[in-house]
């Protein structure tokens, strides 16, 4: 096997495959021409998708950010995915329960986070993830990763799309393709290796649901229809979970205990570790002590009643299936392959309720985590590669959802429809209804529904410039273009007086190019300084971080603490105050890795103290260790 | 289906000579040439304009363009190439939409009868008041949510009124390539004008029961 070996004053060149997920993000890349996730130096896989936020603004992402959901609840984003690209109206009743505070943004109808009184935007935090798992990357293979596939859920509409790629940009990492989940998912199964297949792709995952048919056809790869739900994923589950868990107490309490933010944070972790052990074990006991709400929980869930709970929801799945299959013109028996992703696929009632469906079991073979950034890492070593993906296979995606501009009196015009493949340009003539009208507002419109007011709006451009001419007279031309990314552009001109007038897009839900470049001049990721010098820089910050929160853990909880254990972490924040003041790489990394251990237990304990899974006489600390050893 | 459309053979580019699969771009050197983008679909692809059309030669052209011209796969060749690439399969994926589909295929090709027909072929001839009424109604029905033999059973009707239209068109299009004056041609082609109204009516019926976006 060959080690690529960094050559001093020469970076090796990362392209990697990056899933972006609601709960997970993981790093792959193509090594001796398999496809393996990049571990960090701790060996983690996995960079959870969780950035914390604290006073000075400084943030910590992944399993460091998760330890910190407990002390800082409002500053500790999770789920981000969910919002990118979105408005306030979308989400509705989907903030209820969320300790952190989501606003609507300055710019443009999306939302964004409010965090210790200063406002983040979904996209900015997803890059503050892709950077996070990107410095993990170049550390452990001590490279530099500029290029990348990023995946994104096949249901994901334009808007959704383009804040992804945003993300990507802000973390200065150049986006050579935005691929389905569903297709790489496909790849890292190998099934382009096949003559001919169709392909149906179950993808349950942490916050959405996407499933989708493909057909491979001679190493092209046709998405041919797609559906999904962007709010239902196994962050669902724990909520029937936590339903469940609360069950006996009266609604005063269950209140009470919902709007307290370390209280739900705690049911919800409590509930995501009950989920993974019914996946195992017939039931779980789980005990939680609230002291200063005097609220005790003990309740045992078996399997039965937890699959009762979630059928509804699996359900609604298999009626996307069945949708998706319609809509394809397809039955369940001329389907291939069934592939199974997303960690809620590990769920048994989830394979059955498959297997049932399909009469055939679908592919398991592979980590449900791992297999999309096993996918993307394959394609973005092909685009990447120095032939360009001439022997490669080829995606050819379609557009989910039909796209049109809304028309007088409410009704719309589509341009393109659902499951046309991509990239494609359709172009449409309309004219003015009111006599010297020199300026025409253009309402871009997604969705499958007949009135523009039951579609999303995706944007409004301003046609001005038109002479004055009589009602009916001018002919605008509306060309719609959909580039092999799936991200679209709109153009209009009014071709009877031969002006080309200009248009102004505001995208409703995205970034300006403007306040994209003024994103990533802000952020220092994107400055060209010696790669070695950033790091040191990454590493200080970070260090800063850790001894920041490690100095107010201490404080908090001193007097509950075992005085060797006092004494441990006071001599390693010494010694990380020494580290920072040396300032190099090797002494601020040891002195971390002492501070992290030192501080581990007191995080345990803070975690024990407010809730009690026990799973066969295993505790949170237990699982966490062992999910910490596994990864 | 009796007669299939032929691909034209060995159609090459002015440039190096190499075999082209969409007359628009050469993907051998690069060579593009704008001037032929007002070809209609059927040209474009290198097909002669008719209404029978195997599905798999429609499939199987749709894999040799995507092979060929995929703007991934001129990822290394320079911007200037890639953009023409991308240019090229965007044109490919219109016109291949233009005649995928029988009767999307048929409305093309009424398009190309222009210089006969001198604009009587437009859309939207009066359709009996019957036929109208018969569709609302319908809609209506299955906007107001369906039992699931209802359902199938609409879908059936639907399926087979279709299946019915496509023959008739079909029919009508051999019926143009055989009559000899113009008027029979006309009057042939007005009769697949009909075909192709009705059908929209009963495509809209078929996108409506397999219902909007699962949400």
């Amino acid at each position: 096997m060959r080690i690529p070996l960094p050559v001093k004053g020469q970076t090796v060149d990362i392209v990697a495959g990056i899933d972006l997920g609601t709960t997970n993000t993981l790093v792959a890349q193509v090594v001796d021409g398999a496809p393996q996730i990049i571990a960090d130096r701790a060996g983690r896989r996995i960079t959870p998708s969780v950035v914390s936020i604290d006073q000075e603004h400084h943030p910590v992402v992944g399993d460091e950010a998760r330890e910190r959901a407990l002390l800082n609840p409002t500053g500790t984003l999770w789920s981000v995915k969910r919002f990118l690209g979105r408005g306030m109206d979308d989400l509705a009743g989907d903030v209820r329960g969320l300790p952190y505070k989501v606003v609507p943004s300055k710019h443009g109808e999306q939302v964004a986070f409010r965090v210790h009184g200063k406002q983040y935007l979904p996209q900015e935090v997803s890059a503050m993830i892709l950077v996070e798992a990107k410095k993990r990357a170049e550390r452990a293979l001590g490279g530099r990763l500029r290029r990348a596939v990023i995946t994104v859920p096949a249901y994901f509409d334009d808007s959704q799309r383009q804040a992804t790629r945003d993300a990507g940009r802000i973390a200065g990492i150049d986006v050579l393709r935005i691929i389905n989940e569903p297709t790489a998912a496909a790849l890292a199964y190998g099934l382009d290796q096949g003559r001919a297949a169709t392909i149906l792709v179950y993808d349950l995952g942490g916050g959405t649901f996407d499933v989708s048919v493909l057909k491979l056809t001679e190493g092209v790869f046709k998405v041919i229809a797609t559906t999904g739900d962007t709010m239902l994923g196994g962050d669902d589950f724990d909520r029937q979970l936590v339903d469940l868990l609360l069950d006996d107490l009266d609604e005063a309490k269950k209140e009470l205990l919902l709007s307290h933010s370390g209280c739900s944070t705690a049911l919800r972790v409590a509930a995501e570790t009950a989920k993974k052990s019914l996946s195992q074990e017939a039931s779980a006991r789980v005990q939680l002590r609230f002291e200063t709400l005097g609220i005790q929980l003990d309740k045992t869930i078996d399997r039965e009643s937890y699959e009762v709970a979630i059928r509804p929801l699996v359900e609604r799945t298999l009626e996307a299936v069945n949708f998706v299959l319609d809509d394809a013109d397809l039955d369940p028996e001329d389907v291939n392959d069934v592939v199974c992703v997303g960690g809620s696929t590990r769920t048994p009632l989830v394979r059955r309720l498959l297997e049932e469906h399909f009469g055939r079991p679908p592919h398991t073979s592979l980590n449900p985590d791992e297999v999309v950034a096993l996918g993307a890492a394959l394609q973005a070593h092909t685009l990447g590669s120095a032939t360009g993906g001439e022997d490669g296979t080829v995606l050819l995606d379609v557009t989910p959802l039909s796209l049109g501009i809304e028309t007088y009196g409410g009704g719309v015009t589509k341009l393109l429809w659902r499951n046309t493949p991509i990239p494609v340009q359709a172009t449409e003539g309309f004219t003015t209804q009111v006599d010297n009208q020199t300026g025409v507002e253009i309402h871009v419109l997604q969705g499958e529904r007949e009135m523009a007011r039951d579609l999303r709006s995706l944007g409004h451009f301003k046609l001005s410039g038109i002479p004055p001419m009589p009602a009916g007279m001018p002919r605008v031309l509306v060309e719609f273009f959909i580039d092999a990314n799936g991200i679209l552009k709109v153009k209009a001109k009014e071709v009877t007086s031969a002006v080309e007038a200009g248009i102004e897009v505001k995208p409703t839900y995205g970034l300006t190019d403007g306040k994209v470049e003024e994103m990533i001049l802000e952020s220092i990721e994107h400055a060209e300084e010696d790669l070695e010098e950033r790091l040191l820089a990454d590493l200080k910050a970070e260090a800063g971080g850790l001894l920041r929160y490690s100095k107010s853990a201490l404080a908090q909880r001193r007097a509950n603490l075992d005085p060797a254990l006092v004494g441990q972490v006071e001599a390693a924040v010494a010694g990380m105050e020494a580290a920072l003041d040396l300032a190099d790489k090797e002494s601020l990394e040891a002195a971390m890795a002492v501070l992290n251990e030192s501080t581990h237990p007191i995080a345990t304990q803070m975690m024990n103290e407010v809730l009690k899974v026990t799973v066969t006489g295993r505790t949170v600390g237990d699982i966490l260790d062992e999910e910490q050893k596994r990864s | 289906m009796s007669t299939y459309a032929k691909t034209i053979q060995g159609h090459q580019c002015d440039e190096c000579g190499a075999e082209m699969v969409l007359l628009l771009f050469c993907d051998h050197c690069g060579a593009d040439y704008p001037e032929r983008k007002r070809l209609n679909a059927f040209s474009l692809l290198g097909l002669e304009p008719a209404f029978s059309l195997a599905d798999e030669t429609i499939d199987g052209l749709e894999i040799e363009l995507t092979r060929r011209l995929h703007p991934d796969k001129w990822q290394h060749r320079g911007e200037r190439l890639h953009r023409k690439a991308l240019l090229a399969q965007t044109a490919a994926n219109q016109a291949l939409q233009a005649i995928r589909e029988p009767f999307e295929r048929g409305d093309t090709l009424l398009l190309l009868q222009e210089e006969v027909s001198s604009g009587q072929l437009d859309g939207n001839n009066s359709l009996p008041q019957e036929f109208l009424v018969e569709q609302l109604e319908l809609q209506e029905e299955i906007a107001e949510g369906l039992e699931p033999d209802r359902k199938r059973a609409l879908k059936s009707l639907v399926r087979a009124e279709l299946d019915s239209l496509r023959s008739q068109l079909s029919d009508q299009f051999v019926r143009v390539q055989q009559v000899e004056t113009d008027s029979e041609r006309l009057d042939a082609l007005k009769s697949a004008r009909t075909c192709l109204d009705r059908a929209r009516y009963w495509r809209n019926l078929r996108m409506a029961l397999k219902g909007v976006a699962a949400r």
